[in-house]
């Protein structure tokens, strides 16, 4: 099967094209470095399949950063049969440096001119002719995004790839094209393939080449030694730049005619620069984000959409009675569409599980094992975590709009501004980003920063940007709070998380710059994309890839755990099914774990059954998800404390008038007796913990060897000097819970004096080198 | 529990399904570590280039 390679610059349209090409759904992003790995797929539209090879964005093939390194072995080592060129047609002096480089290679080359829709529509002009004459290879101007002459493309590219082509020089320095064509006859001579590439790059002292050849480098050592550039002294490499830059300049300057601009003095400024002006703004960029964001979240989780019903708005109470009661609005006002999918999904799943419980109990008999197991632990526990998946998706699809309409890449320029000052770079950001979506991806991406601390700084605070799985936690515990204390904004409490998470991620960043892994932050260039309106294939391909993933987690890993922890619920030591859970071997793990929570709110302070929330949060390591699951497996032991008079009755009266589908959280509220601020400290400890298993993994591998302990301990700490210090901070809100507020601060404050003097003492022993 | 012999066979079937799901859940986690194999987001895109070739090969022969 014939081979082609796309290469190009980052954000030039790789994985855009390679999807269109292959059908696959490959991460697109409006931003540069989403594809930092190569990846495969499979063209089938000519008389022969080919593979298609997506190769991560580079600007030369330098081995600069490790983008560079992928794309430029791949090219040479693996012998693509083409490599498809993709040149933005609104930056191509820019994109042609890359080109240039491309041609020195003996590799068949098709450039293809992209975005010309963008470029048609600011009233340029391309001559496609022009510039493949010049460039000596063939040219065609595409659109990946409205997939306009792909075919076109692919045909020529495998005409292309059906003759040999020898690499082509455009340096044409005398000098350096003398010592070129030495070097050059030297690697023929060594028989290495390639030798027009591996000559040049030998020339720009190219630190692969200078460990590969040592024996050529004297030729280069010695010619240095004759040349002083006016400009550059003896510095080949700017020399080469240059002459690149040159011959782009004068050669493919006039393959564009740009629209005429009346006053020659006025710098030309496109829709896209304007609307940066506001939303770039150094003092308003940052609160135009925190708006767009809370209205995310406010059309996500709103039970008050714009808050009418607070400003006293009546509603139509038409459908009271019927089984849409609730479902489009409540007493509290109209609900956001996230919340209306949610009750949507809540109210079916409720259907189906009174059914089968129904059916069983008509089979088996009342109070049948099965019927707990089947009903209350597998399908309750199930359903609980897919009701989620609506307003997953919801939320999803206004950050992949966000990112798509390019967006994000401005939020990544906004807050290198803030994070520059803290130590990490904007590029170090766009991991950060990501991570809202999923801790994994985004840990990955930190390939591409160079220094060592950064990427270590970046992974340890991936987990703080609150990723889909930690949303049912968030969203789950918000409710119930807003049920049970009378709350009535649950996407205030979800906001103020995600902004909680931010902050944190601020703050350690602080930390750690300043201690263990101190370091200058990194210069941060990216290129702004240009905004476009986000395309309809690009978001259901974002929201596919989301919902496929969270509903295999939940048939798989979560389903498990759900088993687990209803069978740990159900037995005690002796194997045996017990009858009340407080003697269960769950019960007996979970009561020996809640005095460790005792600071953050939700441990020894608790009733008897206060050990479901230290059982919560340790099954939250596995699946992030399993914090909900385990309440409602475990929602029977909250009803059974309910039932058994332990609790005031005005607060069972006050559950019981709560309307169908008393969430699970509500109950393990009631009869735990944990504060309001014990909920927030839990939901905070649940942002900042030990990621999930996947995300654990990952960060070990991508993490320097022996670095990944204090990674561990590094979450440990900080989830539980966050979670602490947020419920000690809002107990002193509430007289019943400020005799807990100053203790537990004294005790936070000794926990993080005591963690600055053993870092910086293991930091003289150089113990901690990260 | 296992003690009315008219629903015995479903307990039964039941408890089998449930422990095959765990075994096979657990034990394919257990080996994919083991073997350096792709779990989660990374394992649904080795997958799907792996049925790209697939097709290939059941369309054209090696």
């Amino acid at each position: 099967m014939k081979r082609f390679a796309l290469a190009g610059n980052p954000n030039c349209g790789k994985t855009t094209l390679f999807n269109n090409l292959t059908g696959s759904t490959a991460h697109v992003g409006n931003w540069p470095g989403v594809t930092v790995e190569k990846k495969d797929g499979v063209y089938k539209k000519l008389s022969e399949p080919i593979a298609i090879i997506d190769l991560p964005g580079i600007y030369s093939l330098s081995p600069y950063t490790s983008e560079e390194v992928i794309s430029r072995n791949y090219i040479l080592d693996e012998k693509p049969d083409c490599v498809i060129n993709i040149v933005d047609a609104t930056n191509l002096e820019r994109n042609l440096y890359l080109t240039t480089q491309l041609l020195e290679i003996d590799v068949p080359v098709v450039v293809a001119i992209n975005m010309m829709d963008v470029l048609e529509k600011a009233g340029d002009k391309l001559d496609e002719k022009l510039l493949a004459d010049k460039l000596g290879v063939p040219v065609v101007k595409i659109s990946a995004l409205e997939e306009s002459n792909l075919k076109e493309l692919m045909e020529v590219a495998y005409k292309a790839s059906q003759s040999q082509r020898t690499g082509l020089s455009i340096i044409y320095n005398k000098d350096l094209k003398h010592l070129i064509g030495d070097l050059q006859i030297a690697f023929k001579h060594k028989q290495v393939e390639n030798p027009l590439f591996h000559a040049i790059k030998l020339v720009e002292n190219d630190e692969i080449e200078v460990q590969m050849h040592p024996d050529l480098l004297p030729m280069v050592e010695d010619f240095k030694k004759t040349l002083n550039d006016e400009t550059f002294g003896d510095d080949i490499e700017a020399i080469i730049a240059d002459e690149r830059y040159n011959y782009i300049a004068t050669n493919f300057n006039k393959a564009i005619t740009h629209r005429e601009v009346k006053d020659d003095n006025k710098v030309k400024e496109n829709k896209s620069d304007r609307i940066d002006k506001v939303l770039t703004h150094k003092v308003f960029g940052l609160l135009i984000f925190a708006v767009i964001l809370f209205f995310v979240f406010h059309l996500t989780f709103a039970e008050d959409l714009f808050f009418l019903g607070a400003f006293g708005v009546p509603f139509s109470n038409s459908l009271e009675g019927t089984i849409y009661e609730g479902l489009f609005w409540s007493e509290k006002g109209i609900n956001s569409p996230g919340v209306i999918l949610f009750n949507f999904f809540d109210m079916s799943f409720a259907a189906i599980i009174e059914a089968v419980k129904g059916g069983m109990e008509a089979g088996l008999g009342e109070g049948h094992w099965l019927t707990g197991f089947v009903g209350d632990g597998v399908l309750t526990g199930l359903f609980a975590i897919l009701g989620f998946l609506p307003q997953i998706l919801v939320l999803f699809l206004f950050f992949s709009i966000m990112e798509d309409t390019g967006y994000m890449a401005r939020v990544a320029f906004i807050l290198d501004r803030i994070f520059r000052k803290f130590g990490l770079s904007g590029r170090a950001f766009i991991p950060m980003i990501m991570g809202f979506g999923c801790s994994v991806p985004a840990m990955i991406n930190t390939r591409t920063l160079a220094d060592e601390n950064e990427k270590i700084s970046t992974i340890r605070v991936i987990p703080f940007f609150s990723c889909g799985a930690k949303l049912p936690i968030l969203v789950a515990i918000a409710g119930g709070v807003a049920e049970a204390f009378g709350f009535a904004h649950v996407d205030l409490i979800t906001y103020s998380m995600y902004v909680l998470g931010i902050l944190t991620a601020i703050v350690a960043v602080l930390i750690l710059r300043n201690t263990t892994l101190k370091g200058e932050a990194a210069p941060f260039i990216m290129e702004l994309p240009q905004y476009h309106w986000p395309q309809f294939k690009s978001l259901m391909i974002h929201l596919w890839d989301k919902a496929k993933h969270f509903v295999k987690k939940a048939f798989t890993i979560i389903l498990a755990s759900t088993i687990v922890i209803w069978f740990l619920s159900n037995f005690g030591w002796n194997w045996h099914m017990v009858e009340d859970m407080q003697d269960s071997i769950l019960a007996s793990i979970g009561q020996l774990l809640q005095p460790l929570f005792t600071p953050l709110g939700f441990g020894s302070q608790l009733t008897a059954i206060g050990w479901v929330f230290a059982v919560a949060a340790i099954t939250g390591l596995i699946a992030k998800e399993n914090v909900i699951a385990t309440f409602i497996t475990l929602g029977a032991v909250a009803v059974a404390y309910i039932n058994s008079g332990a609790v005031d009755p005005a607060i069972i009266e006050a559950i019981e008038a709560d309307e169908e589908g008393i969430t699970a959280v509500n109950q393990m509220i009631q009869a735990t007796g944990i504060t309001w601020q014990g909920c927030i400290s839990f939901i905070t400890f649940n942002m900042l913990t030990i990621p999930c298993f996947a995300a654990c993994a990952t960060a070990k591998g991508e993490l320097k060897k022996g670095t990944f302990k204090y990674t561990l301990a590094f979450w440990i700490i900080a989830s539980f000097l966050g979670a602490g210090f947020t419920y000690a901070f809002l107990s002193c809100f509430s007289l019943s819970s400020l005799a807990w507020a100053l203790p537990v601060t004294l005790v936070l404050v000794i926990a993080l004096v005591s963690t600055f003097i053993t870092i910086s003492r293991l930091k003289k022993k150089n113990i901690v080198g990260a | 529990m296992f003690n009315n012999p008219q629903t015995l066979w479903i307990e039964i079937l039941v408890v089998a399904l449930v422990v095959t799901f765990l075994a096979v859940v657990l034990g394919r986690y257990i080996y994919k570590k083991v073997h350096h194999l792709p779990t989660g987001e990374c394992e649904c895109c080795h997958k799907s280039t792996k049925q790209l070739l697939k097709e290939y090969h059941e369309q054209f022969e090696k």
